[in-house]
């Protein structure tokens, strides 16, 4: 028997029950669509958050308060007073030390949420006090105008440099710069607009607000240490090379320690952690992530192929007779078989072929439509290719009893059934 | 040719045996018209089973053209029936959703072959071959039957082995189809092993058996059969 007759058998089998061939692929189109939506989004996810934290690069460290393992909320803790905050003061002893060899730039941070006003308008928006040098190590550039420079930060100028979103807003059809804004009731010049940088997972990059650190620390945040330190969030801290990471990060936890009078056996009261450091944890978040839902969208495919199974189990039995009448004319177990799984496998195959379509189809609705809020869908070859082939694979597994059931049939009582 | 020495078959194999053939033997040439007849529950489909090769016996020899197939594997068996066997039943038993051609084609489909050329001469030697296109629910009884014959006919067996042809027709329809039985038997030589109730169907034969409770009890002969 050729494999080309068993094919045409097998196909009018199914034409011949339309309904329910329909039905029985729904549930394989179904779960491929949805292992290949979650898998993309899930992938989309990691893309994006990837491509932003490498964008920093990799021999970039960040420096946080608290102890290891200790709440990240322990930044507002420390700037509530307790002694173990971060103060530009230390940030200064890095930067100036002779010890520290692999430091390179080192920038200061203090972040906080504030309101900016506007005229009529007034939006919500984080207020990051920097450095000059921040906006090199993050890769922020100035789109229109000039960003501040270490003459504003002496002066500690009111002057602000504006995300593109946030000059939108408020200065909607009026160009925004020299113009000035307000925050907590004080006037700020508005010098330069920081170039547009998208989203990441629904959240803004470009809804934010940079100032001199020390008119942010002089203006905004006034905190003070009981020593008279000022307060800040973080350090950015961009080591002399990729090379150099190691090393710089000893020598900032040796200043930082002696500077806190930590003793030997105690914990240091900062982390510092690399953006590789990130980029790994991020990693594995949004892959374990991306495992979970494609497990979920796994049982629906797997409930699709008990779907194939009971449909086919009916076929045979159904079919009891023609099974009979096949076998009485010379057909042996194995072409019965045959004619059942390839039936199983046809079912599979376009189940299978219908749901990578409509997968595709709305994984590419939700990247442009999610473009907005930076959630895309990334669709590899190789989701496609597990999604189809575990399909498929289902698909045959549950045409293999069926098959056996009729293959397995003797043929006096099949011709008997009524 | 058919040999069958000493057959038997017992069913259920376990508590309650049913002894189906109790020691059967016959011979059967080639060329002939035989009747197989009886009651039921006498082993006669038992013994058409056995010469069809769909079941085996449990004890005793079997030898087709030469060939003993008592022992024979599952696939081979298949090859026979495909080859050397064409079966008429009561009820037909043509594939219902397809067509008069399709249904005797399906012989050659697995012998590997699939002509369209073959299964529409078989059409024409039982006269249906206006109809080829027609599904079973299209046709009448007769030409069912007819249908059935052609694919029985298609690979050119040896034997046709007709288990009540006539049971389900009406008489014109049951003489229509014996006559085809009849001019096969005369013109083409093939042999035809034919199992009714029947008295008229019978008595079509060159030689009736009677069997009863699992033994042939009696064999008449009608006509020599034309050598």
């Amino acid at each position: 028997m050729k494999l080309i007759d068993s094919l045409v058998m097998a196909l009018k089998a199914l034409a011949a029950n339309k309904l329910r061939s329909a039905l029985t692929l729904i549930g394989l189109v179904v779960g491929v669509s949805a292992v290949i939506i979650l898998m993309s989004v899930g992938r989309g996810v990691q893309a994006s958050i990837t491509s932003v934290v490498s964008d920093l690069g990799s021999d970039v460290l960040f420096v946080m308060p608290g102890r290891p393992g200790e709440n990240p909320l322990s930044a507002s803790m420390a700037a509530m007073g307790k002694i173990d905050a971060l103060t530009w003061e230390d940030a200064q002893a890095i930067e100036r030390s002779a010890d520290a060899s692999s430091v390179g730039a080192v920038a200061s941070v203090v972040t906080t949420m504030v309101e900016v006003v506007a005229g009529r308008e007034s939006r919500l928006v984080e207020l990051d006090g920097t450095t000059p040098n921040f906006s090199e190590i993050i890769n922020y550039a100035v789109d229109r105008g000039i960003h501040f420079d270490q003459g504003h930060m002496r002066s500690r100028a009111n002057v602000v440099v504006l995300g593109d979103k946030v000059a939108e807003t408020l200065f909607e059809d009026s160009d925004a710069l020299g113009q000035y804004v307000k925050i907590n009731s004080i006037k700020f010049r508005v010098i330069g607009i920081l170039e547009k940088k998208g989203s990441v997972m629904g959240q803004s990059q470009d809804d934010v607000v940079l100032m001199p650190l020390t008119t942010a620390l002089a203006r905004i945040t006034q905190g003070l240490t009981p020593q008279g330190q000022h307060i800040i969030g973080s350090m950015l801290i961009k080591a002399t090379g990729p090379g150099e990471v190691d090393d710089a990060k000893e020598q900032i936890t040796d200043i930082l320690r002696k500077r806190h009078r930590l003793q030997e056996d105690e914990d240091s009261d900062f982390n510092i952690s690399s953006f590789e450091e990130i980029l790994a944890i991020v990693g594995t978040i949004t892959g374990v992530m991306t495992l979970f839902l494609a497990s979920i969208a796994g049982v629906s495919l797997v409930v699709g192929g008990i779907g194939v199974m009971n449909i086919m189990l009916v076929s045979v039995k159904d079919r009891t007779r023609e099974i009979g009448i096949r076998r009485a004319v010379g057909a042996k177990r194995r072409d019965i078989m045959l004619q059942f799984l390839i039936e199983s496998a046809t079912l599979s195959f376009s189940g299978g072929l219908i749901g990578l379509a409509i997968g595709w189809g709305v994984a590419q609705v939700i990247s442009a439509v999610g473009k907005e809020f930076g959630i895309g869908a990334t669709i590899s070859p190789d989701i496609v290719v597990l999604a189809f082939s575990v399909s498929v694979g289902v698909g045959l597994f549950s045409g293999i009893y069926p098959a056996t059931r009729a293959a397995r049939l003797d043929p006096i009582e099949a011709l008997r059934f009524e | 040719m058919i040999e069958i020495e000493n057959v038997t078959k017992v069913y259920g194999m376990g508590a309650v045996e049913v002894h189906a053939l109790r020691g059967v033997s016959l011979r059967i040439e080639q060329g002939e018209m035989v009747a197989l007849m009886g009651p039921s529950g006498s082993g006669k489909s038992t013994l058409m089973s056995i010469i069809g090769c769909l079941d085996q016996p449990t004890s005793g020899a079997y030898v087709l053209d030469g060939l003993e197939v008592s022992k024979l594997t599952d696939n081979r068996l298949a090859e026979i029936r495909n080859r050397k066997i064409g079966f008429v039943f009561q009820t037909f038993n043509l594939l219902p959703r397809v067509s008069a051609i399709a249904n005797v084609e399906l012989p050659l489909i697995y012998s590997g072959v699939r002509g369209k050329r073959q299964a529409r001469e078989a059409l024409e030697r039982v006269g249906l071959l206006g109809r080829a296109s027609h599904g079973p629910a299209q046709l009448s009884g007769g030409e069912q039957q007819r249908v059935a014959i052609a694919r029985a006919l298609v690979n050119h067996p040896a034997i046709i082995l007709a288990d009540e042809p006539t049971g389900n027709l009406d008489s014109k329809a049951g003489e229509e189809i014996m006559a085809i039985f009849e001019e096969l038997n005369r013109k083409e030589r093939i042999t035809i092993l034919l199992v009714t109730h029947d008295q008229d169907v019978g008595n079509m034969a060159q030689r009736i058996i009677r069997l009863r409770d699992g033994m042939i009890i009696k064999e008449e002969i009608i006509r020599e059969a034309d050598r």
